[in-house]
């Protein structure tokens, strides 16, 4: 057996299973990624994946909601799960001996029994994890700015749901989104780390024998940028916070990587033009650019917190990056690659890292690539494709956003 | 894996393993005293040193450090704690070399210019007020100004007149006290030989021991008990509780550590099932041990809508008093399988082992293999920690809320 390659089996019933062996890994990392979240709601349930991602430790057909936590801790398994707005991933790090008895629980977790008590007492968890979210002045001010620039499109619907839409849903909406999303064909087993292929493979198929797929979908409507300028207020607030939405590519676009190294030159936390200009001069608190690269659609977002008597200068200064002309040198393209590379690297150490990874490949791509692979891409973009990228951006059009407090 | 461990004449120890399979390396620099040194009136110079020495050095210009960090592919951060200055880095193996000579560079040579101290200051006052806007952040560190003695009350941000007060030779008084190696520790993860390391980092190795560093300000007794609550507009109520418990060297330290994981661990923790899972009070909670060579304390903290505020404040202190003669065999043994899963898992990435070393070594002398550890923990049972719980029972906690209504 090949312990650096890439492993890959698609079980009879249609899920995808992916792994790679990590030699210095002493654990493993388990995962489900589900390729659905907030955009594939409708308006009426409008937060319900991120709901179901929390249902599905609260019992299962086999299992109550306390037999599903205690199985955990017997595996000792380091466990827990996320939903973005566009997947639902359930993962645990557990070291290699517990691999079948955590896949074994992690697949019963899948067909969830969404019992009504479980469901009421969840809500009332998760009407408090959107009031925590709301007192946080960057997560609230990410949350409404993005629902409002994408209101008309699907990726400004909100993974949390608001305390309206989440009050208002029922164990059947549940059911019905649970019917129509967690099909096997719109999800892939991941694995990567110490563990066992051949035996991962048998299990995972024996325990999905009777599961049943059918087709799903999603829709890709046009992600369309408009000019908008809008403020929101709060109650006393020391900082001022700024988020600009520009267009960007998607996960599948051939500008990613190159849209990637042009957001490393201007803005990452070190070396950067955002660094020079503004984090090193201390005229931010923070400042952040990046690629939010989605499933056929995608956006660049570039955040500050400053000083309010900052605000103008930090505006002008970040406009000013957003220009189709290529302002950097080959030098700072090169140090960008090596940062980018030498980081990679690093983190595909790491077990969770590299199964997080293998999962997004799958279900952006369609199959998974090596890290090798990766910084392969990374070093083949020359100044000429960030040109091209920034050639077919129109950064004219965007949204810029304000958090300021109410006295301002 | 072995490691080595190798104290040089003038007080530098180096920790360095050796791990065969992988292409990363790490270090961790732990040396001087922090924020509790800084004058009185000066709190957050050590802070404003710190982030002053990943700037500029004397040999290299502020944009050619840069340059040669990125350039090599090496992530570097240097800080001050409240006890330690921490330098840290990671990059791949065959550039440690690079990232040695560089770290030495900052320590030695670090450029305290009147040009970047107001610089410095500006982002660090931000960061302090910007505290005040984050009301799950704020509650943390009102609480430790309450329950630290000083100088150990102080916050990792600096305080904003000490901050504001802070000169350039004030800086360099706090360079010559802290920079110092008698205490220093080096803990290294790549893979490359001992001698290559050695090699490496020779010029620290030569450094000159200038003098003993001196002993930290004494410890007084403390807590003094307390229960406030501070007015904030937020949805949320933030509640932060602490007790005493076992410091560091004690023999109740692993019996604690399991405590803790009773009320906490994984999502099977006490505190997880009593308060959220079958109340719903809250979408966060949990305990946090601390132990230290001078202190120990359990935390719990909570953030819930002020309307179930009360509850959940009642619910968490009965979980606590209840776990005594309550504890099942089944609970123990998923106790001591999370807590020895999580301990492979923490070591797998070369930093997170190079700190978890300097931590082992700063705190227990010497750095504890997993199979010591499994056994102090395996060889716990029941009745071990009932005597502990009835020795020292959850009570008279420490309470600080945060929100619309005093509970």
């Amino acid at each position: 057996m090949n312990m650096n390659s890439l492993l890959s089996h698609k079980l009879p019933n249609g899920l995808q299973i992916v792994g790679e062996y990590l030699p210095s890994a002493n654990s493993c990392s388990i995962g489900v990624m589900v390729n659905t979240g907030s955009r594939d709601e409708t308006v009426l349930e409008s937060g319900i994946s991120h709901f179901l991602e929390h249902m599905l430790f609260k019992g299962t057909f086999k299992r109550s909601a306390k037999e599903v936590n205690d199985r955990l801790g017997e595996l000792g398994a380091q466990a827990n799960a996320y939903t973005s707005v566009e997947h639902t991933t359930y993962y645990a790090t557990i070291i290699p001996e517990f691999q079948s008895g955590y896949l074994e629980l992690l697949l019963d977790m899948l067909q969830p029994k969404l019992d009504s008590e479980e469901f009421d007492m969840e809500k009332k968890v998760i009407l408090e994890e959107i009031a925590r979210k709301n007192d946080d002045p960057s997560s609230y001010f990410y949350m409404e700015t993005v629902a409002d620039y994408f209101a008309s499109h699907p990726l400004g619907n909100s993974v949390l749901g608001s305390v309206e839409s989440v009050s208002a849903i029922t164990v059947e909406q549940m059911r019905d989104y649970w019917e129509r999303r967690y099909q096997t064909k719109n999800m892939v087993l991941s694995v990567a780390g110490k563990f066992d292929w051949e035996q991962f493979c048998l299990d995972a198929e024996k325990l999905t024998k009777d599961w049943k797929t059918r087709d799903t979908s999603r829709n890709y409507p046009e992600l369309v940028f408009n000019s908008v300028k809008k403020n929101f207020l709060r109650d006393k607030l020391n900082m001022t916070h700024l988020l600009f939405v520009l267009p960007g590519p998607s996960a599948q676009d051939t500008d990613y990587y190159p849209a990637n190294l042009w957001a490393n030159i201007i803005g990452d936390q070190t070396g950067s033009k955002i660094y020079w200009d503004l984090l090193e001069p201390g005229i931010v608190e923070s400042c952040y650019l990046w690629v939010d690269a989605n499933d056929q659609a995608g956006s660049i977002l570039v955040y500050a917190s400053c000083d309010p008597k900052n605000i103008d200068l930090v505006n002008a200064k970040l406009k000013s990056y957003l220009t189709a002309e290529l302002n950097f040198t080959e030098k700072e393209l090169e140090r960008s690659k090596t940062k980018l590379a030498s980081r990679l690297a690093i983190s595909a150490e790491m077990p969770y890292n590299r199964m997080i990874n293998l999962s997004e490949n799958f279900l952006y791509q369609g199959q998974t690539e090596t890290i090798h692979q990766t910084i392969a891409k990374v070093n083949a973009v020359g100044t000429s494709d960030i040109q091209k990228f920034l050639d077919g951006r129109d950064f004219s059009t965007y949204g810029e956003y304000r958090l300021l407090a109410e006295e301002n | 894996m072995q490691i080595n461990i190798k104290t040089y004449p003038n007080g530098l120890t180096l920790i360095y393993q050796q791990v065969k399979e992988i292409s990363s390396a790490a270090y961790n620099l732990n040396f001087g005293t922090g924020v509790i040194d800084d004058p009185e009136s000066r709190v957050g110079a050590s802070l404003i040193l710190s982030e002053l020495t990943g700037r500029q050095v004397a040999k290299y210009s502020q944009q050619e450090l840069s340059d040669l960090f990125d350039g090599n592919g090496i992530s570097h951060g240097e800080s001050a704690k409240l006890e330690r200055f921490q330098f840290q880095g990671s990059c791949l193996s065959a550039k440690l070399p690079e990232a040695l000579e560089l770290l030495y560079l900052l320590f030695d040579q670090p450029v305290l210019s009147e040009e970047s101290l107001p610089k410095v200051k500006e982002l660090l006052i931000q960061e302090i007020l910007s505290l005040q806007d984050e009301p799950s952040k704020l509650v943390g560190r009102e609480f430790n100004q309450r329950y630290f003695p000083a100088p150990y009350n102080r916050s990792l941000m600096g305080e904003l007149a000490g901050v504001t007060a802070t000169s350039i030779s004030d800086l360099e008084q706090v360079y010559k006290n802290q920079y110092q190696l008698s205490n220093a520790l080096l803990s290294i993860v790549a893979n490359l030989e001992l001698s290559e390391i050695e090699s490496a980092i020779q010029p620290f190795i030569a450094r000159v021991k200038v003098a003993d560093f001196r002993a930290d300000p004494a410890w007084p007794e403390f807590p003094a008990q307390f229960q406030d609550h501070l007015d904030y507009d937020s949805s949320q109520t933030q509640i932060l509780l602490a007790y005493k418990a076992p410091k560091i060297s004690s023999l109740d330290y692993y019996p604690m550590r399991l405590v803790n994981g009773l009320l906490s661990g994984g999502m099977f923790g006490r505190l997880f099932l009593e308060v959220r899972e079958k109340r719903g009070l809250c979408y966060s909670v949990y305990s946090s041990y601390t132990a230290h060579p001078e202190y120990g304390r359990l935390i719990c903290y909570s953030g819930t809508t002020a309307e179930r505020a009360r509850a959940t404040l009642d619910v968490i202190q009965e979980v606590l008093t209840s776990l005594v003669n309550t504890i099942t065999n089944q609970e123990l043994g998923r106790v001591k399988t999370d807590i020895l899963s999580s301990l492979v898992i923490s070591r797998e990435s070369s930093l997170s082992k190079a700190i978890s070393y300097a931590n082992d070594y700063e705190n227990f002398k010497y750095i504890r293999s997993l199979d010591e550890i499994k056994t102090k923990i395996t060889e716990l049972s029941i009745d071990d920690l009932n005597q502990f719980l009835e020795k020292n029972p959850f009570e008279n906690p420490s309470i600080l809320t945060l929100g619309k209504n005093k509970i």
